[in-house]
Protein backbone atom coordinates (compact mmCIF):
# COMPACT_ATOMS: atom_id res chain seq x y z
CA UNK A 1 0.00 0.00 0.00
CA UNK A 2 1.50 3.46 -0.82
CA UNK A 3 1.50 6.10 1.58
CA UNK A 4 0.99 10.00 0.76
CA UNK A 5 4.44 11.32 1.96
CA UNK A 6 4.62 14.48 3.93
CA UNK A 7 5.91 18.33 3.03
CA UNK A 8 8.56 17.35 5.20
CA UNK A 9 9.73 14.48 3.64
CA UNK A 10 9.15 16.17 0.10
CA UNK A 11 11.74 19.14 1.51
CA UNK A 12 13.71 16.71 2.68
CA UNK A 13 14.46 15.11 -0.83
CA UNK A 14 13.59 18.14 -3.29
CA UNK A 15 14.58 21.17 -1.89
CA UNK A 16 18.06 21.56 -2.80
CA UNK A 17 17.07 20.56 -6.37
CA UNK A 18 14.79 23.15 -6.17
CA UNK A 19 16.98 25.60 -5.05
CA UNK A 20 19.69 24.97 -7.30
CA UNK A 21 16.82 25.00 -10.41
CA UNK A 22 16.17 28.98 -9.14
CA UNK A 23 19.86 29.51 -8.54
CA UNK A 24 20.65 28.67 -12.27
CA UNK A 25 17.38 30.36 -13.35
CA UNK A 26 18.03 33.75 -11.49
CA UNK A 27 21.86 33.69 -10.85
CA UNK A 28 21.19 35.19 -7.63
CA UNK A 29 20.99 32.90 -4.30
CA UNK A 30 18.49 35.13 -1.97
CA UNK A 31 15.91 35.31 -4.90
CA UNK A 32 16.31 31.60 -5.05
CA UNK A 33 16.31 31.10 -1.45
CA UNK A 34 12.96 33.37 -1.73
CA UNK A 35 11.11 31.12 -4.22
CA UNK A 36 12.47 27.69 -2.71
CA UNK A 37 10.82 29.00 0.79
CA UNK A 38 7.63 29.67 -1.32
CA UNK A 39 7.60 26.19 -3.29
CA UNK A 40 7.63 24.67 0.19
CA UNK A 41 4.86 26.86 1.37
CA UNK A 42 2.83 25.97 -0.97
CA UNK A 43 3.56 22.01 -0.15
CA UNK A 44 2.33 22.33 3.27
CA UNK A 45 -0.56 24.14 2.49
CA UNK A 46 -1.96 22.25 -0.30
CA UNK A 47 -0.09 18.27 0.56
CA UNK A 48 -3.56 17.49 2.20
CA UNK A 49 -5.14 17.61 -1.50
CA UNK A 50 -2.28 16.46 -3.12
CA UNK A 51 -3.41 12.62 -4.88
CA UNK A 52 -1.17 11.69 -7.46
CA UNK A 53 1.05 9.11 -5.39
CA UNK A 54 4.33 8.37 -7.01
CA UNK A 55 4.36 11.82 -9.12
CA UNK A 56 6.19 14.04 -5.95
CA UNK A 57 9.28 14.97 -8.14
CA UNK A 58 6.66 16.26 -10.70
CA UNK A 59 4.27 18.10 -8.66
CA UNK A 60 6.87 19.87 -6.61
CA UNK A 61 8.68 21.20 -9.77
CA UNK A 62 5.11 22.37 -11.33
CA UNK A 63 4.65 24.15 -8.08
CA UNK A 64 8.48 25.33 -8.82
CA UNK A 65 7.30 26.71 -12.22
CA UNK A 66 4.31 28.35 -11.43
CA UNK A 67 6.31 30.31 -8.66
CA UNK A 68 8.75 30.73 -11.26
CA UNK A 69 6.54 32.32 -13.42
CA UNK A 70 4.57 34.83 -11.08
CA UNK A 71 8.41 35.95 -9.92
CA UNK A 72 8.63 36.66 -13.48
CA UNK A 73 6.13 38.51 -14.07
CA UNK A 74 6.42 40.00 -10.84
CA UNK A 75 9.77 41.43 -10.95
CA UNK A 76 10.64 41.46 -14.86
CA UNK A 77 12.62 44.88 -14.78
CA UNK A 78 14.33 43.69 -11.57
CA UNK A 79 15.82 40.73 -12.80
CA UNK A 80 18.51 39.58 -14.96
CA UNK A 81 16.66 36.95 -16.95
CA UNK A 82 17.72 37.05 -20.70
CA UNK A 83 14.80 36.36 -22.72
CA UNK A 84 15.69 33.90 -25.83
CA UNK A 85 18.79 32.83 -27.12
CA UNK A 86 18.50 36.29 -29.39
CA UNK A 87 19.42 38.45 -26.54
CA UNK A 88 22.35 39.63 -27.03
CA UNK A 89 25.47 39.17 -24.63
CA UNK A 90 27.79 42.23 -24.47
CA UNK A 91 31.10 42.01 -25.57
CA UNK A 92 32.56 42.48 -21.93
CA UNK A 93 30.73 38.80 -21.03
CA UNK A 94 31.77 37.79 -24.06
CA UNK A 95 35.21 38.24 -23.57
CA UNK A 96 35.16 36.89 -19.26
CA UNK A 97 35.70 33.19 -19.37
CA UNK A 98 32.86 31.16 -20.11
CA UNK A 99 31.31 29.16 -17.75
CA UNK A 100 27.95 27.14 -18.02
CA UNK A 101 26.46 29.47 -15.79
CA UNK A 102 26.30 32.71 -18.76
CA UNK A 103 26.06 29.78 -21.52
CA UNK A 104 22.82 28.80 -19.74
CA UNK A 105 21.95 32.19 -19.73
CA UNK A 106 21.62 32.28 -23.49
CA UNK A 107 19.46 29.96 -23.87
CA UNK A 108 15.84 30.51 -24.16
CA UNK A 109 13.35 29.91 -20.96
CA UNK A 110 11.58 26.95 -21.86
CA UNK A 111 15.03 25.14 -23.13
CA UNK A 112 16.72 26.49 -19.78
CA UNK A 113 14.44 25.26 -18.06
CA UNK A 114 13.89 21.44 -19.06
CA UNK A 115 17.84 21.38 -18.90
CA UNK A 116 17.77 21.92 -15.51
CA UNK A 117 15.01 19.76 -14.92
CA UNK A 118 16.51 16.94 -16.54
CA UNK A 119 19.99 17.72 -15.18
CA UNK A 120 19.38 19.16 -11.68
CA UNK A 121 15.90 17.74 -10.96
CA UNK A 122 17.28 14.10 -12.74
CA UNK A 123 13.54 14.32 -14.33
CA UNK A 124 13.13 11.63 -17.47
CA UNK A 125 11.83 12.96 -20.61
CA UNK A 126 8.05 11.83 -19.16
CA UNK A 127 8.31 13.16 -16.66
CA UNK A 128 9.56 16.41 -17.96
CA UNK A 129 6.47 16.47 -20.16
CA UNK A 130 3.94 16.39 -17.08
CA UNK A 131 5.69 19.24 -15.51
CA UNK A 132 6.23 21.18 -18.08
CA UNK A 133 3.21 20.22 -19.96
CA UNK A 134 4.06 19.32 -23.40
CA UNK A 135 5.08 15.95 -25.61
CA UNK A 136 8.32 13.50 -24.60
CA UNK A 137 8.79 14.33 -28.33
CA UNK A 138 8.48 18.15 -27.27
CA UNK A 139 11.16 17.67 -24.70
CA UNK A 140 13.66 15.52 -26.68
CA UNK A 141 13.80 17.96 -29.23
CA UNK A 142 13.69 21.18 -26.46
CA UNK A 143 16.77 19.03 -24.63
CA UNK A 144 18.80 18.13 -27.62
CA UNK A 145 18.20 22.26 -28.95
CA UNK A 146 19.14 23.17 -25.51
CA UNK A 147 22.46 20.88 -25.69
CA UNK A 148 23.60 21.70 -28.78
CA UNK A 149 23.46 25.64 -28.24
CA UNK A 150 25.13 25.01 -24.85
CA UNK A 151 27.87 23.46 -26.76
CA UNK A 152 28.35 26.24 -29.52
CA UNK A 153 28.25 28.62 -26.69
CA UNK A 154 30.55 27.26 -25.05
CA UNK A 155 33.19 26.66 -28.30
CA UNK A 156 32.67 29.98 -29.05
CA UNK A 157 32.70 31.41 -25.36
CA UNK A 158 36.38 29.41 -24.96
CA UNK A 159 37.79 30.39 -28.32
CA UNK A 160 36.81 34.17 -27.87
CA UNK A 161 38.31 33.51 -23.67
CA UNK A 162 41.37 32.18 -25.84
CA UNK A 163 41.31 34.73 -28.26
CA UNK A 164 40.95 37.51 -25.41
CA UNK A 165 43.47 35.54 -23.13
CA UNK A 166 45.99 35.86 -26.51
CA UNK A 167 46.20 39.32 -26.92
CA UNK A 168 46.63 40.36 -23.33
CA UNK A 169 50.36 41.25 -22.10
CA UNK A 170 52.11 38.66 -21.05
CA UNK B 1 26.24 17.60 -37.38
CA UNK B 2 23.06 16.81 -38.00
CA UNK B 3 19.97 17.74 -35.40
CA UNK B 4 18.89 14.17 -35.55
CA UNK B 5 21.85 13.14 -34.65
CA UNK B 6 22.57 15.18 -31.66
CA UNK B 7 18.84 14.38 -30.92
CA UNK B 8 19.72 10.82 -30.96
CA UNK B 9 22.76 11.57 -28.70
CA UNK B 10 21.29 13.71 -26.43
CA UNK B 11 18.39 11.31 -25.46
CA UNK B 12 20.70 8.06 -25.39
CA UNK B 13 22.77 10.12 -22.87
CA UNK B 14 19.55 10.43 -21.38
CA UNK B 15 18.91 6.94 -21.58
CA UNK B 16 15.41 7.28 -23.48
CA UNK B 17 15.09 5.02 -26.09
CA UNK B 18 16.90 5.83 -29.80
CA UNK B 19 16.49 4.63 -33.14
CA UNK B 20 19.53 1.37 -33.19
CA UNK B 21 20.25 2.46 -37.11
CA UNK B 22 20.15 6.77 -36.56
CA UNK B 23 22.41 5.72 -33.36
CA UNK B 24 24.59 4.25 -35.62
CA UNK B 25 24.83 6.88 -37.88
CA UNK B 26 25.11 9.19 -35.55
CA UNK B 27 28.08 7.97 -33.48
CA UNK B 28 29.17 7.17 -37.00
CA UNK B 29 29.53 11.68 -36.62
CA UNK B 30 32.97 13.14 -36.30
CA UNK B 31 31.26 15.49 -33.92
CA UNK B 32 29.87 12.36 -32.02
CA UNK B 33 32.81 12.50 -28.99
CA UNK B 34 33.13 16.13 -28.79
CA UNK B 35 29.27 16.24 -28.38
CA UNK B 36 28.76 13.49 -25.58
CA UNK B 37 32.12 14.42 -23.56
CA UNK B 38 29.91 18.56 -23.68
CA UNK B 39 27.15 16.77 -22.57
CA UNK B 40 28.90 15.14 -19.83
CA UNK B 41 30.94 18.21 -18.61
CA UNK B 42 27.78 19.99 -18.64
CA UNK B 43 25.73 17.64 -16.38
CA UNK B 44 28.93 16.83 -13.67
CA UNK B 45 29.00 20.63 -13.32
CA UNK B 46 25.27 20.97 -13.20
CA UNK B 47 24.78 18.34 -10.46
CA UNK B 48 28.33 18.54 -8.53
CA UNK B 49 26.66 22.25 -7.45
CA UNK B 50 28.46 22.80 -3.78
CA UNK B 51 26.17 25.46 -3.02
CA UNK B 52 23.78 25.53 -0.04
CA UNK B 53 20.94 27.70 0.96
CA UNK B 54 21.92 29.78 3.83
CA UNK B 55 21.03 28.68 7.86
CA UNK B 56 18.57 30.72 7.86
CA UNK B 57 16.72 29.48 4.66
CA UNK B 58 16.79 26.17 6.97
CA UNK B 59 15.25 28.15 10.20
CA UNK B 60 12.55 29.39 8.15
CA UNK B 61 11.74 26.57 6.83
CA UNK B 62 11.54 24.38 9.79
CA UNK B 63 8.94 26.87 11.12
CA UNK B 64 7.14 26.32 8.29
CA UNK B 65 7.54 22.93 8.45
CA UNK B 66 6.84 21.88 12.04
CA UNK B 67 2.77 21.83 11.65
CA UNK B 68 3.47 19.45 8.80
CA UNK B 69 5.60 17.01 11.05
CA UNK B 70 2.81 17.60 13.94
CA UNK B 71 0.21 16.35 11.64
CA UNK B 72 2.33 13.50 10.31
CA UNK B 73 2.98 12.10 13.64
CA UNK B 74 0.12 12.78 14.80
CA UNK B 75 -2.43 11.75 11.48
CA UNK B 76 -0.98 8.18 10.51
CA UNK B 77 -0.96 5.63 13.31
CA UNK B 78 -2.36 7.28 16.36
CA UNK B 79 -5.42 8.95 14.83
CA UNK B 80 -8.00 5.40 14.38
CA UNK B 81 -6.60 4.32 18.15
CA UNK B 82 -7.30 8.06 19.28
CA UNK B 83 -10.67 8.23 17.87
CA UNK B 84 -11.17 4.59 19.50
CA UNK B 85 -10.78 5.72 23.02
CA UNK B 86 -12.48 8.95 22.71
CA UNK B 87 -15.75 7.02 21.23
CA UNK B 88 -15.31 4.28 24.37
CA UNK B 89 -14.67 7.54 26.50
CA UNK B 90 -17.43 9.33 25.42
CA UNK B 91 -19.77 5.99 25.23
CA UNK B 92 -18.22 5.67 28.95
CA UNK B 93 -19.52 9.04 30.38
CA UNK B 94 -22.70 9.05 28.71
CA UNK B 95 -24.23 5.71 29.97
CA UNK B 96 -22.59 6.83 33.56
CA UNK B 97 -24.64 10.43 33.35
CA UNK B 98 -27.88 8.59 32.08
CA UNK B 99 -28.26 5.54 33.82
CA UNK B 100 -29.68 6.94 37.45
CA UNK B 101 -32.17 8.56 35.34
CA UNK B 102 -32.98 5.90 32.83
CA UNK B 103 -33.04 2.81 35.35
CA UNK B 104 -36.37 1.03 35.99
CA UNK B 105 -38.10 0.88 38.79
CA UNK B 106 -36.98 -2.14 40.98
CA UNK B 107 -39.53 -4.42 40.49
CA UNK B 108 -41.86 -5.91 43.54
CA UNK B 109 -41.07 -9.78 43.24
CA UNK B 110 -44.57 -11.91 44.27
CA UNK B 111 -43.57 -15.36 44.67
CA UNK B 112 -47.16 -17.16 43.65
CA UNK B 113 -49.29 -18.97 41.48
CA UNK B 114 -53.30 -17.63 40.30
CA UNK B 115 -55.77 -19.47 42.49
CA UNK B 116 -57.44 -19.27 39.30
CA UNK B 117 -57.18 -21.96 36.31
CA UNK B 118 -60.44 -21.86 34.44
CA UNK B 119 -58.28 -20.56 31.10
CA UNK B 120 -56.48 -23.69 30.84
CA UNK B 121 -59.69 -25.92 30.58
CA UNK B 122 -61.32 -28.49 32.86
CA UNK B 123 -59.14 -31.18 34.39
CA UNK B 124 -55.99 -28.68 33.52
CA UNK B 125 -53.59 -29.05 36.42
CA UNK B 126 -52.01 -26.33 38.04
CA UNK B 127 -48.77 -24.73 36.37
CA UNK B 128 -45.82 -26.09 38.68
CA UNK B 129 -43.97 -23.04 40.56
CA UNK B 130 -40.92 -22.33 38.46
CA UNK B 131 -37.47 -22.86 39.73
CA UNK B 132 -35.54 -20.04 40.13
CA UNK B 133 -33.90 -19.54 36.50
CA UNK B 134 -29.97 -19.35 36.25
CA UNK B 135 -28.21 -17.68 33.84
CA UNK B 136 -27.44 -19.91 31.50
CA UNK B 137 -30.84 -20.81 31.58
CA UNK B 138 -32.44 -20.37 27.52
CA UNK B 139 -34.82 -17.77 27.72
CA UNK B 140 -38.19 -19.19 25.15
CA UNK B 141 -38.47 -15.68 23.26
CA UNK B 142 -41.70 -17.24 21.69
CA UNK B 143 -43.90 -16.80 24.26
CA UNK B 144 -45.14 -13.34 25.88
CA UNK B 145 -43.05 -11.99 28.17
CA UNK B 146 -46.37 -11.30 30.62
CA UNK B 147 -49.25 -13.46 30.98
CA UNK B 148 -52.70 -12.41 30.88
CA UNK B 149 -54.07 -12.70 34.22
CA UNK B 150 -58.11 -13.32 34.51
CA UNK B 151 -59.93 -10.30 35.86
CA UNK B 152 -61.05 -12.54 38.93
CA UNK B 153 -57.92 -13.95 39.86
CA UNK B 154 -56.56 -13.67 43.32
CA UNK B 155 -52.32 -14.50 44.04
CA UNK B 156 -51.95 -17.28 46.02
CA UNK B 157 -49.12 -18.10 48.27
CA UNK B 158 -47.09 -21.28 48.06
CA UNK B 159 -48.63 -22.84 51.25
CA UNK B 160 -51.74 -22.61 49.89
CA UNK B 161 -51.32 -23.74 46.77
CA UNK B 162 -49.72 -26.85 48.38
CA UNK B 163 -52.79 -27.64 50.37
CA UNK B 164 -55.01 -27.33 47.48
CA UNK B 165 -52.68 -29.72 45.36
CA UNK B 166 -52.62 -32.17 48.37
CA UNK B 167 -56.38 -32.72 48.22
Amino acid sequence: MTEHVSAAELFERYHLAVYHYFRRLTRRRDVAQDLAQEVFLRVVRDIQRYRSIGREAAWVFGIARHVLAEHRRGRQDEEQMVSGSEGVTSEAHQLLAFGIAEALDLLPHPDREMLLLREVGGFTYAEIAQIYPTSVEGVRCRLSRARGRLKDYLTRGRSSSRKHAGREPS
Amino acid sequence: MKDLHLETLSALFDGESVDPDILAEALADPQAPSALRQFAACRSELRQDPDRPDAEFYDSMREILRPSLFRRVVSRPLVPAALGTAVALAAGLAGFAVRPMVSPPSPEVTQGIHASSKSRGAGAVPAQPRAPRTGDEAVDSSQPATELRPADARPIGLAEWRERTAQ
